[in-house]
Order: C-alpha cells, then sequence, then structure tokens
C-alpha cells in the first residue's frame, strides 16, 4: 500500500503557484525529497498535513484526504518541522508528554511514551532539563521525540539535520535510518542535503521549480544518471552527434562547449562507442560518466527540470 | 518497557528502542481540555499566580463576618446582603483582573515567538480546539477567583445569613455564574487579542493591566464629557460592577444593564476579530 500518493497536486499562495501538477507515491520505507530552497517541499509536506486550503489535485495520506479530514491525517502522521519550535518554560520530558497528549494519549500513557522515546533519541539524562537551555542538537532530537510519541505510521522529517554538527548530524541520520527501516515505521524525508538522502533513503523524490523531475528507487536515479556519458571528440562535434543519434542516443550539444553529453539506450555500453568512432572516422579523445554520485545526478535532474519548466 | 529475562539470577537487558504505540487514544473533539489544562499547569508554577489565586479567598473570610454582623445587627448597620454580594464581587473582580493577567498574557504571544503554533497545529487540533482551550484556560481561572470563593461564601448566606434557605443561595449562586461568565468571556476575549498581537508575554500582560484601567478612565471621562452617564460602561469594572447591581438585587434591571451588555458584546466581539485576523493564516487549521 502506498503511504502518500499525489495526483496532479496544486498549490498556490494567491498569485503564486508554488506546486505544478506534482503526481508521486510515497512506499513503505524511507523516501528522500530532494530539491533546492524554494522548489516547493515545505509546501508539499504543509499539503500532506492538511494545512493548507483545498486546491486542484488529489492527494491521499494513509488512505485519506488530508484536505476533508486534517485531524485524523495528523493523528497518523508524526511531523518534525524545520523551524526551532518549543513551548517555553517545558522541560523535554514535560514537552514531549505534552505532545502525546495533544495527540490522544491519556496522561499517564503520554508521560510514559515520553520516557521511552526520550531515552531512545539520546535525551534520557537531559529529560527533566528545561528545553530552553537545550542545544541545537537537543532542540532537533526533542522534536524528533515529540514527532515520535503518538506512535505514528508516517513520519514527516523537514531538514531534520538542520543546524547540527557532523556528529549530531550522523547521530539524526541514525535515528532516522533505525525508525525507518527496523522498527516499522516509514519516513518521508526532506533535505536540501544530498548526503542525508543518500545515506538513509530507499527511494526519492525530486522537487524542482515545483515539478516533480524524478521519483523512483534511489538506484535508479543513480543507474539512470550513470548512463550519461560526457564526450570529447578530436574534430568534427556536430557529425559525432550524428553518428550518436543514429544509434539510438539522446544527444546533448551545448553551443561553445567542446564536449558532448549522451544519454545511453538499454544495450549499448561506453565501450561501444570507442568502436562506433573508429567505424565512421572520428577520433575519440575521452569518454566519461556524466554523473557519478547522487549529487551530479541531483544537478542534472534540477537542471533539466528547470530547463523544462522556463 | 519490553524485556527480556536473561535468565534467574542474572541482569535484566531493557530494549530502549523505538516501539509502535498499539494503546488506546482519546476523541479529537477533547483536544481544547488539555489545551486549558496545560495552560493552568504552566500559570501555576508562577508563584505570583499561586498566591493571586490563595489571596482570592481571603476577602470571604472578610465578608463573611459581614454577612453575620449584618444578619444579626440589622438595625445598627446600615448594609444590606445585596450591598455586601455587590461588594464582593467588586474585589473578586481585582483578583479576575490578575488572574487574566497570569493565564492571558503568555496564552498566544509566546507561542508565535517560539513558533509553538506548528507543534499544536502539526498535530490532531483544530484551531477552534486551540483558540478554546486557551480561553477556558482563563475563564477556569477566573471562575476559581470569583466562582468558587463566591459559593462558598452563598452557601455560608444560605446558612447564617439574614435571610437563609435555598432560594437565597439559588439566588446568589446563578448570579454569580452569570456574572463569572460575562467576566470570562470579555475579558478573556480582550487579553487572548492583545496577547496574539504583542511581542512578547510580558509586554502584553502590561499593556492587558493599562487596557483594564484605562477602559475605566476612558468611560468615565467619556460620560462626564457627553453627560451620558451610560457611556461609563465600556470601563470594565463599571460594566461588571452595574451589571453586579442587578443580579445582586440592588437596583433593578434598567437601560443601565443593556448598555453594560452592550459593552461587553462590543468588547468581546471586537477582541475576537482582532485574534482571528492576527491569526488568519492558522484559522482553517
Amino acid at each position: 500500500m502506498n503511504l502518500v500518493e499525489c495526483q496532479q497536486l496544486e498549490q498556490a499562495y494567491g498569485a503564486l503557484t508554488v506546486l505544478h501538477g506534482v503526481s508521486l507515491v510515497v512506499e513503505p520505507g524511507c523516501t528522500g525529497l530532494l530539491g533546492p530552497n524554494g522548489a516547493g517541499k515545505s509546501t508539499l509536506v504543509r499539503s500532506l498535513l492538511g494545512q493548507l486550503p483545498l486546491q486542484p489535485g488529489r492527494v491521499r495520506v494513509l488512505g485519506l484526504d488530508p484536505a476533508r479530514e486534517p485531524l485524523a491525517v495528523r493523528q497518523r502522521v508524526g511531523y518534525m518541522p524545520e523551524s526551532d519550535v518549543y513551548l517555553p518554560g517545558m522541560s523535554g520530558l514535560d514537552l514531549v508528554a505534552y505532545c502525546g497528549q495533544l495527540s490522544g494519549l491519556g496522561r499517564v500513557d503520554a508521560v510514559g511514551r515520553a520516557h521511552e522515546v526520550l531515552h531512545y533519541v539520546g535525551l534520557g539524562e537531559a529529560r527533566y532539563r528545561e528545553v530552553d537551555g537545550y542545544s541545537t542538537g537537543m532542540r532537533q532530537r526533542a522534536k524528533l521525540a515529540a514527532a515520535l510519541v503518538h506512535g505514528p505510521e508516517l513520519l514527516l522529517l523537514d531538514e531534520p539535520t538542520t543546524g547540527l554538527d557532523p556528529g549530531g548530524r550522523d547521530a539524526m541520520l541514525e535515528l532516522v535510518d533505525d525508525v525507518s527501516h527496523r522498527r516499522g515505521l516509514s519516513a518521508l524525508l526532506s533535505s536540501h542535503i544530498l548526503q542525508d538522502i543518500e545515506r538513509t533513503c530507499d527511494r526519492v523524490v525530486v522537487l524542482a521549480g515545483g515539478r516533480v523531475a524524478f521519483s523512483g528507487p534511489r538506484a535508479e536515479f543513480q543507474r539512470r544518471e550513470a548512463r550519461r556519458v560526457r564526450l570529447r571528440v578530436k574534430a568534427d562535434r556536430e557529425r559525432l552527434a550524428e553518428v550518436l543519434r543514429a544509434a539510438g542516443c539522446q544527444v546533448e550539444a551545448r553551443p561553445g562547449a567542446a564536449d558532448l553529453e549522451a544519454e545511453l539506450p538499454e544495450g549499448l555500453g561506453a565501450e561501444e562507442l570507442w568502436r562506433l568512432a573508429r567505424a565512421h572516422g572520428l577520433q575519440l579523445r575521452r569518454v566519461e560518466p556524466a554523473s557519478a554520485s547522487l549529487e551530479m545526478a541531483y544537478q542534472q535532474a534540477v537542471g533539466a527540470a528547470r530547463g523544462g519548466g522556463a | 518497557m519490553s524485556q527480556e529475562a536473561a535468565g534467574a539470577g542474572e541482569a535484566r537487558i531493557y530494549d530502549q528502542g523505538y516501539r509502535p504505540w498499539t494503546g488506546p487514544r482519546g476523541a479529537v473533539g477533547t483536544r481544547f481540555w488539555i489545551v486549558a489544562w496545560h495552560e493552568l499547569a504552566q500559570a501555576w508554577k508562577n508563584k505570583w499566580f499561586r498566591r493571586v489565586v490563595w489571596a482570592s479567598f481571603f476577602p470571604l473570610g472578610v465578608f463573611s463576618v459581614l454577612l453575620i454582623v449584618t444578619s444579626r445587627l440589622g438595625g445598627v448597620v446600615q448594609l444590606g446582603p445585596a450591598d455586601t454580594w455587590v461588594q464582593f464581587w467588586g474585589v473578586q473582580q481585582l483578583f479576575a483582573m490578575l488572574v487574566v493577567y497570569h493565564l492571558g498574557r503568555n496564552a498566544i504571544a509566546e507561542d508565535l515567538r517560539t513558533g509553538a503554533l506548528a507543534v499544536y497545529f502539526s498535530r490532531p487540533v483544530s484551531f477552534a480546539q486551540y483558540l478554546g482551550g486557551k480561553w477556558l484556560a482563563v475563564a477556569l481561572g477566573v471562575a476559581g477567583v470569583t466562582l468558587a470563593p463566591g459559593m462558598v461564601l452563598a452557601v455560608f448566606q444560605a446558612l447564617v445569613g439574614e435571610q437563609t434557605g435555598p432560594l437565597v443561595f439559588l439566588r446568589a449562586a446563578l448570579s454569580l455564574v452569570v456574572l463569572t461568565a460575562l467576566l470570562a468571556a470579555v475579558e478573556g476575549a480582550v487579553v487572548l487579542a492583545i496577547s496574539s498581537l504583542a511581542p512578547r508575554g510580558r509586554v502584553a500582560g502590561i499593556v492587558w493591566v493599562l487596557v483594564f484601567f484605562l477602559s475605566a478612565g476612558l468611560g468615565a471621562g467619556l460620560a462626564e464629557a457627553s453627560g451620558v452617564e451610560a457611556l461609563g460602561a465600556l470601563g470594565f469594572p463599571d460594566a461588571h460592577a452595574r451589571l453586579a447591581e442587578r443580579l445582586f438585587g440592588l437596583r433593578d434591571l434598567d437601560v443601565a444593564a443593556l448598555w453594560a451588555l452592550g459593552s461587553h458584546g462590543l468588547w468581546t466581539l471586537g477582541a475576537l476579530g482582532i485574534v482571528l485576523l492576527r491569526l488568519r493564516r492558522w484559522r482553517g487549521y
């Protein structure tokens, strides 16, 4: 069963359209929501929580329509906001227990659960201290504990590693990885930090300019982009482009650039390119992957989406 | 917490990992109670709030003695039961103002400052439940310093006063309930409006005290300048006093009472409008 389904979702703030016909699915496990600032990630998350008015398109979260049943959705979803939110004058334990009560747990159950989840996120020793005095890393952990306390089926994590030092970031990603892969909970991790996604997520949704640039397994995302190669030919670049197109490649020849970029079809390996060029009397100087890492793949996808959306 | 026994005489290993919650959950429609009790619990941590609440029971002792005196020495002391009640209410409404100060100043201002609205509205709490919970906290606080000691006094009056019996108690009790509800409605709405506009809770508290006393000055000033005595009802203390005089039977119901009710309605609706406008971004939640 898909945890989240969006079909042709549009969202606008007044005259400014932020999401343009977004269609995606989120399956069980950990899904990364990637995109640069202003891509519409937070707007999408708010739509999933039913915090935005009904707009064109169809959204289902755990089979429920968040625009019509926002409270039922929020009962089953845990949300960790990006911004530094807390209730002043409360200890970590009180804060998390209060969040549990707001999510429907009785007072005694909420306090018991708060102890458990605060231990789990590593705040067991600090749980009686006021949240106002917590460090950034501790506040992030407290927010995660507050998102977990009522036992949600889906976690929405908005930039969970913001403001953390490398050690804190590692610990936070370890927790996200643990809850989403070993504790029977699914997560949608919104981030612009590629390493976070690379480390924790099985699937990737790339948003750019309010459009979905890619949606699917992370491995496929990287593999697809790995089929892109950059070629340098000694002379006659246009002729090489024609030869590649005839072989079924999608070729991109940027004006003024010495290189060509080509996406190879299935069955055509990079080594075939050398033979193909030789057969047509062309001298290839270099063939290299155009995007080897997730970061490069991401930049390709975002760049393509922006180009398409422009 | 789940645990596994490693064997007799051996240490237990506690699993501190995350486990899903499968226990019961309360109905979504009752979350305003959670918000209200949280506000009261937070305020109770403040020693000045506790002192106000305890101090609000002090007049109960004084007026109990007065009731005995007026019942036993009616010919000597020119103070009837209605006078006693009106004066009692006049004192208690000052305690109510202080309770409103403590419970209302932080209610929205601090939530806006710290981004706590995101805490509420990412959970199964609607905007109406949030606002209702905040107002209910103020109303319960007000009831604690007006209704609670008032009821004790009403029982006392019914037992040892000049006039005794259940009807005497009912008259006083109903009057107290109505006055408390009106006071809580208007002062709760106004303090929430101020809190929604203030950058910090402390500022909201100061502004609330100023509005309370300045409204009295404004009402009195307008009444004097225009010669329309009813305009004095624009001030909270004056409007409360007018209504108390009518409900406790010191005066008959007249136009002045309507003016007081109208003033309460205006203040309440205006304040509610300000809150809804200020929190319009969250209104649909």
